[in-house]
């Protein structure tokens, strides 16, 4: 999406909310599935099938799911111990079929329409030593908007009202509102059903600070993507398009300003899109807690992208570790390791399955899988060490508190993340190493003396701009930390305060936006998935 | 109760699990040290956890996590 | 009960109206700042071609030209004048949205009083989808409305000197708005092969309703400024086809706008595609451009009344010298 369509979205939110403002409470739900229809239909067009396939399947597995639980507790109540294990026994093995199917239609759907070209690439590739040359087009599929984050969150539902954490939603149009509630669409963040449809229901009216806090956080998310982000891409991508042209400094700082840009891109468009939601009450669950205040990689990704960080760790994680397999595994692990391995070869094989899933979420292509392995090793190599560092710090007397051994760890993570990101938007894995080799061993200060890597799109103002940006974010982060609610403060305090930052980062947005006929329009980077 | 504390010690050294009574809210117990902490669990007191019972407030303490196994061992 | 409840409204709509109205006089402060003050790319206009006539004297324009590359590629104002005195000028931009045409008019409207308007077809028959449409002439009306949209980056380039210095548009188009490409690259033809266009990329003849709408604009304005109205077709390979001229003939004809297409009447201009055009058949170059001129110049001779003003000595002596120094230019290529 580029400034223009943000406009768009933001005058459709207006008039959707003047429309819901005016709307009696009990109806004010309907109206957000109205939008959220009309919303998806201009952007999809007739992929909307697909979602509304979803909906279809997720509504119906819900339904039975809880009909047989239901039918359980009748039954059950008549039985003794051991008749009602039976009885358990049987229900469970009818509900995880359902599980099974629906989440099967849903994984299909997406599985087709994304994955396949990825698929017919692999089996060409594995055939290909065997003679068989094919002359098959790979086939890509157009994409219904959010069909990455909309089919997780249908799986979560499934799987939830198949543990009984709630009952089944009886209204398939609240349960179509709960899978295309609109600011979610575009990038997330992945929802909880528990969690997000007593607020889509509860018709919250207008209320001063709630509208406040919606403008900061929308105006705030503006300026992150068209201030900073879409500035910070287009030196990024010259250099990442073409870095063999470039000495390793000037790919070094590509590396920095993608990582900028992908942050703010990402945050941006998330505050953007929790701000609308705010208008109407809706509280989405955060996708970001300053992750580069991150000490360790695994700290990072629960700051990151948090919502598909905790549903990977719910549906995933937990589930496969705690299976079956998986505990005969630890059991075989306890009998012939020492106790230390067997903790961690089953953890760290439970580990290696959700990471291969996240990296795989994130595209179809095998950068993405090796991008999702490469976080996995970190993790695998901090939790393996952890003991020995653990004692060499007893035994240097160091204290791992200390601001200096946070500060090390905090830039640590900084550079293992950015070495991730570049990972993450090379062309290919060998231009990555490429890149990697350039950074390493072929510095060229040159470049950045003789002001030769400001030619490259962005330029010294553009990067004073960014910089003050970085700045202001960093304040921002550092209170959030401390657990200020930055916006609620905003909106409480005096009125000359209000209008100040509303009026600036308004200001901001129209005045330094990188848009219109200087600027190419720059997509946003997760709306891709 | 001391053999649940002994299992702590293990998972995540250097902690005081008698005081401490926000485990995982605080971030102490990640997602990790929980699982390596269940599959211990289920081996020493024979009891079947599922993913609906790893929510914070059966892991934010000892007394927490003791309550679930007696509940479980039933 | 009441009362504080429509005192607390007032006092709501109160902050509201002051709220806008200070975010208004800032906006407006900075677009006084960053509004080009001189009509040259340089000085930061936008499309300065388009931009090229405020220096011309007031009233001195009789026919003007508008569209998009096409309409710059081929019309030579100074040849019409000098063949029959007629005043006139291309006011077109590249690529442009419909959107910008309906502005440019209205600007032109403020210093001059055209008799007769030609828009070439080109801008009517773009290539792009309804929601593309739609899109880039809403961008385009916030950028002509809100002039702070278009030029808010020129905080980049401008010197404190500019901010409030008056504006002044006193460049001026050597050639009268006409680009002057005085090469060829041959079409593999004398005369130009349109397609049917009964597909997708022709959009099967249809226009969008988001042209209609400014079309009609445009033919609103000249209507109710006593300007009569007539639509060009400059044949050329990207968006010709049988199909779209044949559409737009009925969407003039329900417009009652006289429509010359130069496709059909190609023998009577004289077109040679193997030698008129700069770039395989998309534009012509300035040998076509005089043959389209000549021929348009016996159309309005013989449909319209527009004086011959050589006989205003001011006037002709400045037409006049800018006439030999556009024949300096391109003269020898013409033969």
């Amino acid at each position: 999406m580029n400034f223009y369509s943000y406009l768009q979205l933001l005058s459709f939110a207006l008039v959707a909310y003047v429309i819901y403002l005016i709307t009696p409470k009990k109806f004010r739900w309907i109206i957000l599935l109205t939008v959220s229809t009309a919303f998806y239909l201009w952007n999809s067009g007739i992929l909307t099938v697909f979602l509304l396939a979803s909906a279809l399947c997720t509504f119906f597995a819900g339904k039975v799911l809880s009909h047989f639980q239901e039918r359980f507790n009748e039954e059950k109540k008549e039985l003794a111990k051991e008749e009602k294990k039976k009885l358990k026994a049987y229900y469970t093995k009818q509900k995880k079929l359902v599980v099974l199917i629906a989440v099967l239609l849903d994984l299909g759907m997406i599985l087709v329409l994304k994955y396949t070209g990825f698929f017919t690439d692999c089996l060409g590739a594995l055939l290909r030593p065997f003679g068989f040359n094919s002359e098959i087009q790979p086939l890509s599929f157009a994409l219904p908007l959010g069909i990455s984050y909309y089919t997780l969150q249908s799986i979560g539902y499934i799987v939830d009202t198949y543990r009984g954490k709630y009952k089944a939603e009886t209204n398939f149009a609240k349960l179509t509102l709960f899978l295309s509630f609109f600011p979610q669409m575009t990038e997330g963040p992945i929802g909880r059903y528990d969690h997000l449809m007593p607020q889509l229901t509860a018709g919250h009216g207008y209320s001063d600070e709630r509208f406040i806090k919606a403008a900061t956080l929308v105006l705030w998310g503006l300026c992150k993507k068209t201030v900073i982000s879409d500035r910070a891409s287009y030196m990024a991508s010259t250099v990442f398009n073409n870095y063999y042209n470039f000495g390793g400094t000037s790919v070094l700082i590509a590396v920095l300003l993608y990582t900028v840009q992908l942050y703010t891109d990402f945050s941006g468009c998330i505050d953007i899109m929790t701000g609308i939601a705010y208008l109407f009450g809706v509280e989405l669950s955060p996708n970001f807690r300053q992750p580069f205040f991150s000490k360790s990689v695994g700290e990072f990704w629960r700051r990151w992208h948090i919502s598909l960080g905790t549903w990977f760790k719910e549906y995933v994680f937990y589930p496969v570790s705690l299976s079956k397999p998986f505990m005969l595994l630890s059991k075989v692990c306890t009998a012939k390791m020492n106790k230390y391995w067997a903790s961690i070869v089953p953890t760290g094989c439970a580990l290696m399955v959700v990471w291969l899933g996240t990296g795989f979420w994130h595209g179809a292509d095998i950068k993405y899988v090796v991008y999702g392995l490469y976080y996995f090793l970190i993790m695998l190599l901090g939790m393996f060490f952890e003991p020995l560092f653990a004692k060499i710090s007893a035994k240097l007397k160091i204290d791992r508190k200390s601001h200096i051994c946070t500060g090390f760890a905090i830039f640590r993570t900084i550079v293992l993340v950015c070495i991730g990101m570049m990972l993450f938007r090379a062309n290919t894995i060998t231009d990555f190493g490429a890149m990697l080799y350039r950074i390493a061993a072929c510095q060229d200060l040159n470049e950045i003396t003789s002001g030769y890597f400001l030619t490259f799109g962005t330029d010294w103002q553009d990067m004073i701009v960014i910089n003050s940006g970085l700045v202001l974010m960093l304040i921002v982060g550092i209170l959030k930390e401390k657990g200020k609610d930055v916006t609620g403060i905003i909106a409480n305090s005096k009125i000359y305060i209000k209008w100040s930052v509303l009026m600036g980062l308004i200001l901001a947005v129209i005045i330094l936006g990188a848009y219109g006929a200087d600027y190419k329009s720059v997509d946003n980077i997760y709306a891709q998935f | 109760m001391e053999k649940l504390l002994e299992i702590l010690e293990e998972v995540k050294p250097g902690v005081d699990f008698e005081k401490e009574t926000e485990l995982v809210d605080s971030g102490i117990l990640d997602s990790m040290s929980i699982i390596r902490l269940v599959t211990a669990i289920s081996d020493e007191y024979d009891i079947e956890i599922t993913p609906l019972d790893l929510v914070p407030e059966n892991f934010n303490s000892a007394k927490a996590i003791y309550d679930l196994i007696q509940k479980l061992s039933d | 009960m009441k009362k504080s409840k429509i005192k607390s409204y007032l006092l709501r709509i109160i902050k509201l109206i002051c709220f806008f109205g200070i975010l208004g006089v800032l906006l407006y402060m900075f677009q006084c700042m960053y509004y080009p003050k001189y009509n040259t790319k340089e000085k930061g206009i936008y499309d300065q071609n388009a931009h090229a006539f405020y220096a011309e004297p007031e009233n001195s324009l009789d026919v003007v030209f508008m569209g998009n590359s096409e309409a710059y590629s081929a019309f030579s104002p100074l040849e019409l004048w000098n063949r029959q005195g007629v005043t006139s000028y291309v006011v077109a931009q590249g690529a442009s949205a419909i959107c910008e045409i309906n502005h440019n008019l209205s600007e032109l409207l403020k210093t001059q009083k055209p008799k007769l308007v030609f828009l070439e077809a080109d801008v009517i028959l773009s290539p792009h989808s309804d929601k593309m449409l739609l899109e880039k002439n809403t961008e385009s009306e916030l950028e002509t409305n809100i002039p702070l949209v278009r030029y808010h980056n020129r905080w980049k380039y401008m010197s404190p000197s500019e901010w409030f210095a008056p504006v002044e548009y006193t460049w001026k188009s050597p050639s009268k708005g006409q680009m002057i490409i005085s090469y060829s690259q041959p079409y593999k033809s004398r005369e130009l092969e349109l397609p049917d266009g009964a597909d997708e990329k022709y959009k099967n003849g249809k226009i969008s309703p988001v042209t209609k709408y400014y079309v009609e604009k445009i033919k609103s304005v000249c209507d109710s400024n006593n300007i009569k109205l007539a639509i060009v077709i400059i044949p050329n390979t990207l968006t010709g086809s049988v199909k779209n001229y044949n559409a737009l003939q009925r969407y003039a004809d329900s417009l009652g706008v006289p429509l010359l297409n130069l496709q059909k009447d190609a023998q009577k201009v004289g077109l040679d595609w193997t030698r008129d055009t700069r770039d395989g058949g998309v534009h012509l170059n300035t040998k076509g451009a005089y043959k389209v001129t000549m021929y348009i110049g016996d159309y309005i001779k013989n449909n319209y009344d527009i004086p011959d003003r050589r006989n205003e000595k001011d006037l002709a002596q400045l037409w006049d010298m800018d006439f030999i120094s556009y024949r300096k230019a391109v003269g020898a290529y013409l033969k």
